[in-house]
């Protein structure tokens, strides 16, 4: 997979987590605390997949001590 | 075959199968079974002897080095994936010094292509022998190479001198800076 | 090599698990690969309880009555308890799964050979702890699944000769259920995960950089993971425990509460022998089935230090993954020039050393040998392979 697509990957995964953050507002004003809750979550896993793209597209390396 | 004997004339050595690699492989990276004959000798490359470590960790760097002044044209450590190695760190312990072994030989004028670090499990066969194909290429791009320049003019092979404690004069791997040459110095 | 049915069994085991890495390495950079970092997934996990476990003791109360009322007042009022409640228990759950994986990966990859096996046995009482504290963690909710557990676990105790009762008095406090059991529960849940913490120190003390955290990637996915969890399956207070009732038919939890659910038609004395079983044959992995060791490149002997050409460099001392190499202050000076001078002298612990050679390839002065791959050994080798194939 070429550089650019893992950039828009990362893109529409956090575009993805502001709307979910946006999600969990919704979910407290209606008292709807479970989709809040999920929504948390989904957020959580969406800033992991976002490292992962970022190292498998070289911005970032492997950790310090297994060598840059 | 003795250290003594060794003239300018030891080259780097392309055999009628390809270049003459030396292949250190670890045990407990990728499997060997069916792919090296009884000698040793990798069946799908025959110029390329493969011996078996029980750590990539365990090679001296001098040992790559030392093959190459033997005659050979190349020489590998492979280990197990980064990440994996049953020892731990033995893999990225080995990594580094042939990172640093290429800069050595950098200095020296020996074309740093000529040593590889390779990382592959147990089931990794194709990958494994895609690599040293892709190394044997590289190789043979680099051609035979002319007797190695040192300082102070010496020839290609170092004569070992008599220590106390019998031990041939070693390279130092310097972390940082680089130290002055025992041969030819 | 010596090929017994086990030991066929667990080459099989063993390349299976590798092909699960092929997959996978495929996915993610080697280095992210998360069942190499098995044992860091199983301690962030156990941070995770730690911390969630600390801000649930700010509102459990610890009696017969406030036990479930508190638990039920964490879940109701408490703004987002039950999310609390649930990554507490999904990570317990996830605890447990980790550390059996890093069993079940490090058994089968052999990485318990030589001094490796104190990781090993320590390792077996971290899982055994670790299920305890699990099990003391669902008594604590004090619901009716809580007093069939605490039943059977009781009629478990009694079974054992001898000392049946005086466990089942330092288990419940007192006699039968009485004021002191949920105090008691209470110390026996954080008491004992605190004492894992001793527990991990041995585990860790014969390796250097051990690997205690995941990659970031995994620590962010699978916290979202525990959070999603507890939205989709909020973790549930049945209803309260009171003396006297019947064991009804309870929602189980596998990974804690299997035993249980067999002590309800197995005798529990035999359930509890069962388990004792699974342990001490967890304990014997490291020391049976093993092949000899005759294989000389896997068994090259433990190495050996060259005295007279050790400098004292500490280049082997630092790179030993087992801290197998100690630096001691030179008694005599070495032979060679370099190593005349030299302050230090390596000592290699015959103990820690799993005949791995790294130490080898770290020094320069030619000052370490594996009795059968000397160096000359190696030198001849290469020498003959590139005459040879020439």
């Amino acid at each position: 997979m070429s550089r650019p697509l893992y950039l828009m990957g990362m893109v529409a995964l956090a575009g993805a987590s502001v709307g979910l953050a946006g999600l969990i507002v919704l979910a407290e004003w209606r008292g709807a605390e479970r989709v809040g809750i999920a929504a948390l979550g989904l957020i959580l896993v969406c800033y992991g997949l976002i490292v992962l793209l970022m190292r498998k597209a070289g911005l970032i390396g492997p950790r310090r001590a297994e060598g840059r | 075959m003795d250290q003594e004997t060794l003239t300018a004339e030891a080259r780097p050595r392309t055999g009628a199968q390809g270049p003459v690699v030396v292949g250190f492989v670890c045990v407990w990276s990728v499997g060997l079974d069916g792919l090296v004959d009884e000698r040793g000798r990798l069946r799908a490359f025959p110029s390329v002897q493969v011996i078996s470590v029980p750590c990539s960790g365990f090679v001296r760097p001098n040992w790559l080095e030392e093959a190459l002044r033997l005659g050979a044209a190349g020489a590998f450590v492979t280990g197990c994936p980064y990440g994996d190695c049953l020892n731990r760190e033995g893999n990225y312990l080995m990594r580094d010094r042939v990172e640093q072994l290429e800069r050595r030989l950098q200095r020296r004028r020996v074309e740093p292509a000529r040593v590889a670090m390779l990382a592959h499990g147990l089931h990794e066969q194709a990958g494994f022998l895609e690599a040293v194909g892709a190394f044997l290429r590289r190789l043979e791009a680099l051609g035979p190479a002319a007797p190695t320049a040192r300082p102070g003019g010496a020839g290609a092979a170092p004569t070992a001198r008599a220590r106390p404690g019998g031990a041939a004069p070693a390279a130092r791997p310097a972390p940082a800076s680089e130290p002055a040459e025992e041969e030819g110095t | 090599m010596r090929t017994t049915p086990y030991r066929r069994l667990v080459a099989w085991l063993l390349r299976q698990t590798l092909r699960l890495d092929v997959a996978i390495n495929r996915l993610y950079p080697t280095d992210f690969n998360p069942l190499y970092y098995t044992g860091g997934l199983a301690n962030f996990f156990l941070i995770v309880l730690v911390v969630s476990g600390i801000l649930l003791l700010f509102y459990y109360v610890a009696d017969l009555e406030g036990a479930h009322r508190s638990v039920a007042f964490i879940t109701e009022q408490v703004p987002y308890g039950d999310l609390l409640r649930g990554v507490h228990r999904y990570a317990g759950d996830a605890f447990i799964l980790a550390a059996l994986l890093h069993l079940l990966r490090n058994w089968f990859t052999e990485r318990y050979l030589y001094a490796r096996d104190n990781p090993w046995i320590s390792g077996m009482f971290l899982l055994l702890l670790g299920w305890f504290i699990g099990v003391n963690g669902y008594q604590l909710v004090w619901d009716d699944r809580a007093q069939a557990v605490t039943v059977l676990l009781v009629r478990m105790l009694q079974a054992v000769p001898l000392v049946g009762e005086t466990l089942v008095r330092l288990l419940l406090g007192d006699v039968g259920v009485t004021r002191a059991t949920l105090p008691r529960l209470l110390f026996l849940h954080v008491g004992t995960a605190s004492f894992l913490y001793i527990l991990l120190w041995w585990h860790y003390v014969r390796v250097r950089h051990p690997k205690v955290w995941p990659p970031a990637t995994w620590v962010l996915t699978l916290l979202g993971v525990l959070v999603l969890l507890s939205a989709l399956i909020p973790p549930a207070a049945g209803q309260p425990a009171l003396p006297g009732q019947g064991t009804t038919a309870v929602p189980l939890d596998l990974f804690f509460l299997l035993p249980f659910w067999l002590a309800g038609f197995v005798p529990p004395g035999l359930v509890l022998a069962g388990l004792l079983l699974l342990f001490l044959l967890g304990f014997v992995i490291p020391y049976v089935g093993e092949e000899p060791r005759t294989d000389p490149v896997r068994h090259a002997g433990v190495a050996q230090v060259v005295d007279g050409n050790c400098t004292g460099c500490e280049l082997c001392y630092y790179d030993c993954p087992y801290n197998a190499i100690v630096m001691v202050p030179s008694p005599y000076p070495g032979v060679t020039k370099a190593a005349a001078n030299r302050k230090l002298l390596a000592v290699v612990i015959d103990s820690r050393c799993v005949e791995c050679g790294i130490c080898i390839g770290a020094c320069p002065f030619e000052a370490l040998e594996l009795p059968k791959f000397l160096e000359a050994d190696v030198r001849r080798r290469m020498a003959e392979a590139v005459a040879v194939t020439a």
